[in-house]
């Protein structure tokens, strides 16, 4: 009963608004008070896809995106590794300082680094873009890797070494592997949040970095809800694409390095 | 003197189609010590559980007193219980973990002294501010136990308390709850799957194997007459002649030749080793016709074989014993 | 050469610390940008902010919307995890759970806009169906003065987050400590308050406050849903920013450095009060 209940209210508020955007990105415009047309339609893809800012924007966005999702996992490994397999005073503070970010008002972050940036010469730059979104990003990494390396836990790592492994041979084989669903997981966050700035990107990259959601703005002054709904559909397919990605090249890596390492032995 | 005070008739427990246990029925007096042993998964824990009150009984009830618990919720039985951890909770300090069961009594003032009095008298009133994850396991475990004393439950349940915890550990702690036990008179139950701890604790023994009560009784007399192969196997030192017959270790003997006589029998087996342990030497061997190890004592002077090598336990004829029955009666 | 050890840990934390240098490197240049005048430093601009008609309308106004939707998505939220999370963990349900994660919020904004704007898809098929006689018979939900439309999107938008913020939390609560506490003779009440409350609260206060300090700041949905009058406090800022006079952009500063300081002592103060309990909670000891 209860089981049913939860399954049908997540059908109707959580599934139906995906497969009604999909759906809606496939067929033709709905005029108000006419009947709703089924018409299978490529065009508001083809619209999506063949213009030329949005071509451009999409490759601008995915570029941040990776950018920032590389310094992420950077970051997040390294320091979640040392705050969980390490101990020292004041952990529990900096743990703390390093979630805090995620309690402060964004806007006021990217407001204050714009005259930094137009200094450094960053303003109005993709990569002055791509640290800005560091700001609302990487606390949730370094939570998500500090917990993936609590599971891993010493031990399995001290093991490897006792087997006399080197540390990048660690990595790759005993670590990579074993971290994999908080990889995921920070790439997947790192990626939609990334994807989701207007503000931030329209303050740091000044109108002349544009990225989907800063075209995304004006598309709405258009009434045409086919080429809206093909345009809201490809935000949520770039985190998807961008884990199997993260999937494909994680596998890559673990492959070449056993390859390599039999090949030296 | 031979009053019922707590008693269990004809428990079972299944769940779904697989039964765990079937008609288990026996009875305490008061202030009663009974050491439930048997090897591992045979539902000795789900027994104390039921009656705990953490899982229904399939059929069967328990009496306090001649009162039915089986229709008492679990707050208004009074049975306590104490875990294989400690399970402190991890945010309260010591005197608050003590004091929890009484706090759902009475005032938060009154359960305060009597909890700081408990711990004064078991020597734990250093820590009563501290937490628990800065006691050791042993500690820990002594406050749990405090913690279902203190509301004096009229029966108390001990689920392989002392499991966790190093040999020395246990062997210090199992004195202290034995002692703890007796000076507040409780009445209790204490699952073990070690022998020697359930001998030490029992004021009886009962030997749960495959799902029933396979015999009850001192320590020394089910040890001494076990009722059958299982419990000869589980509890005793004997070695099993067949379905029927036993003979008692200590009528074991070895020797590398047989030596016919009337009056002795002769089993052949392989020798593995041999062990010192409080001062005698025994010889570890494996008896051909079934496989099984035994453990025989040995002169000292005798000379050791190599691993491998044949000889043979022998036992006069007059050491065979019948065993004693499936189950011993209360009367 | 006694620093040696101490310094080692500290290595791997630089990338970390260098952050957060950042962060802090920003706030103290917005607080700068908001005490910088023409002729030096001064705190005319605080003054004079607070002489704005248009903050108090924008402040109570962001305080209303992100009360509503905080409240109702945590209660929602945790509502749907205390009476769910066992078969949640482990189904389709999770996944179903995640798809409104995907979306950035300004896309789920227009969603909204799509389904109960007037002239959308709802107001549409009540025409159809006859109930409606024309589109101005649909009531005015989103682009509204009350707030509504934005407060839907975030409610759709923040449940989800809630559900997954609390699922792990539910999935490891200790049920043995459960047991503990029947065996004392203590009931479901007792349960929920040692234990339940102790190990859910802190993510509690974490979510209550990542989500205030985001509805009450954020600019996407209500430069989309909102109306020009009163606006949220992030569109208010941005206008000031983007506005002509010099002073306005000092309120721009002025405004988002006050609720920064205000939110990150709330959140600094409410974590140090928790992080003993916290860790307190992370020293159990039962089996896992």
């Amino acid at each position: 009963m209860k089981k049913s209940l939860f399954y049908s209210l997540s059908a109707i508020f959580f599934l139906l608004p995906g497969v009604l955007l999909m759906l809606k990105s496939v067929t033709p415009v709905w005029k108000w008070g006419e009947a709703f047309s089924f018409t299978f339609t490529l065009r508001g893809w083809e619209t999506f896809l063949m213009d030329d800012r949005i071509f451009h924007a999409l490759f601008l966005s995915i570029l941040i995106a990776l950018a920032a999702t590389f310094i992420n996992l950077a970051i997040g490994m390294i320091s979640g590794k040392a705050l969980s397999h390490q101990n020292f005073k004041g952990k529990s503070l900096i743990e703390t300082l390093l979630l805090l970010p995620l309690f402060l008002p964004v806007m006021a972050a990217a407001l204050g680094l714009h005259i930094t940036m137009i200094r450094l010469g960053l303003a109005n730059t993709w990569f002055g873009v791509v640290l800005v979104h560091l700001v609302p990003t990487v606390p949730y990494t370094i939570k998500v890797m500090k917990a993936g390396y609590d599971r891993l836990g010493g031990g399995m790592l001290e093991q490897a070494q006792m087997l006399g492994a080197k540390p990048l041979y660690i990595f790759r084989t005993v670590e990579l592997p074993l971290l994999m669903p908080s990889i995921r997981s920070a790439v997947f966050l790192t990626v939609t949040i990334s994807m989701s700035q207007y503000v931030l990107t329209a303050v740091i990259g000044g109108g002349s970095v544009i990225t989907l959601p800063i075209i995304y703005y004006p598309f709405l002054q258009s009434v045409d809800d086919t080429v809206m709904a093909a345009f809201s559909t490809a935000f949520a397919l770039l985190p998807i694409i961008a884990v199997g990605a993260v999937e494909i090249v994680s596998k890559l890596i673990r492959a070449n390095g056993l390859v390599l390492n039999r090949g030296v032995k | 003197m031979n009053k019922v005070y707590f008693e269990v008739k004809g428990a079972s427990k299944s769940f779904k189609t697989k039964s765990i246990f079937q008609s288990v029925s026996f009875s305490l007096q008061q202030k009663e010590i009974l050491s439930l042993v048997g090897p591992s998964g045979t539902g000795k824990s789900t027994l104390l559980r039921s009656i705990a009150g953490l899982e229904p009984l399939s059929s069967g009830d328990l009496y306090i007193n001649g009162v039915s618990m089986s229709q008492k919720k679990m707050k208004d039985r009074p049975i306590g219980m104490v875990f294989q951890q400690p399970l402190l909770f991890p945010h309260l300090t010591i005197l608050e973990n003590v004091i929890y069961g009484l706090r759902l009594k009475k005032k938060k003032r009154e359960a305060e002294i009597e909890g700081l009095r408990f711990l004064q008298s078991v020597g734990l009133i250093d820590y009563k501010d501290a937490y628990p994850h800065s006691l050791s396991g042993g500690q820990q475990q002594r406050v749990a136990l405090i913690r279902a004393l203190i509301v004096k439950p009229k029966l108390l349940l001990l689920d392989e308390p002392f499991s966790n915890l190093d040999p020395d550990l246990r062997r210090e702690l199992r004195d202290w709850v034995l002692k703890l036990l007796k000076q507040e008179g409780m009445t209790a139950i204490f699952v073990t799957h070690d022998r020697e701890e359930a001998m030490l604790l029992g004021d009886r023994v009962a030997v749960l194997a495959e799902g029933s009560l396979q015999q009850i009784g001192p320590p020394r007399l089910v040890y001494d007459e076990p009722a059958n192969e299982l419990v000869a196997r589980f509890y005793s030192d004997a070695l099993i002649v067949d379905q029927n017959h036993y003979i008692l270790n200590q009528h074991l003997s070895w020797s590398a030749h047989p030596n016919p006589a009337d009056d002795q029998l002769f089993f052949e087996a392989e020798w593995l080793n041999d062990t010192y342990q409080y001062g005698q030497r025994y010889a570890h061997v494996k008896l051909l016709k079934t496989n099984r190890r035994y453990v025989v004592p040995l002169q000292s002077d005798e000379h050791a074989m190599i691993n491998g090598e044949r000889g043979f336990i022998c036992a006069r004829k007059a050491a065979i014993h019948r065993f004693t029955g499936r189950e011993e009666t209360d009367e | 050469m006694k620093w040696r050890p101490n310094n080692k840990i500290l290595y791997p934390l630089i990338p970390a610390l260098l952050f957060l240098l950042f962060v802090l490197y920003s706030l103290v240049m917005s607080f700068v940008e908001s005490v910088r005048g023409p002729d030096g430093w001064t705190f005319e601009y605080y003054r004079s902010l607070f002489e704005e008609k248009r903050l108090y309308a924008s402040i109570s106004y962001s305080f209303f919307v992100t009360f509503i939707s905080v409240s109702l998505s945590l209660l929602i939220g945790w509502g749907i995890v205390r009476s769910c999370h066992s078969f949640i963990e482990k189904s389709v349900g999770k996944w179903m759970v995640w798809i409104p994660m995907l979306f950035p919020h300004f896309v789920w904004g227009y969603f909204v806009l799509l389904l109960l704007g007037q002239s959308g898809i709802v107001s549409s098929a009540l025409f159809q169906l006859g109930w409606l006689e024309s589109r101005e018979d649909f009531p005015i939900l989103v682009q509204d003065r009350s707030g509504f439309g934005i407060i839907i999107t975030y409610l759709w938008k923040e449940i989800p987050f809630v559900l997954l913020m609390l699922l792990p939390v539910y999935a490891q609560l200790p049920k043995q400590y459960g047991e503990v506490i029947q065996v004392l003779g203590g009931s479901r009440r007792h349960v929920f308050s040692t234990i339940e409350w102790p190990w859910v609260k802190p993510v509690l206060v974490e979510v209550l406050l990542i989500l205030t300090v985001f509805i009450f700041t954020a600019y996407e949905v209500p430069a989309l849903l909102g109306s020009s009058y009163p606006q949220m406090t992030a569109v208010l800022a941005y206008d000031w920013f983007y506005g002509i006079s010099w002073d306005e952009r000092s309120y721009a500063f002025a405004l988002l450095f006050l609720i920064a300081l205000v939110m990150g002592l709330l959140s600094l103060v409410s974590f140090i009060l928790l992080n003993r309990k916290r860790w307190l909670i992370s020293k159990s000891q039962h089996q896992r």
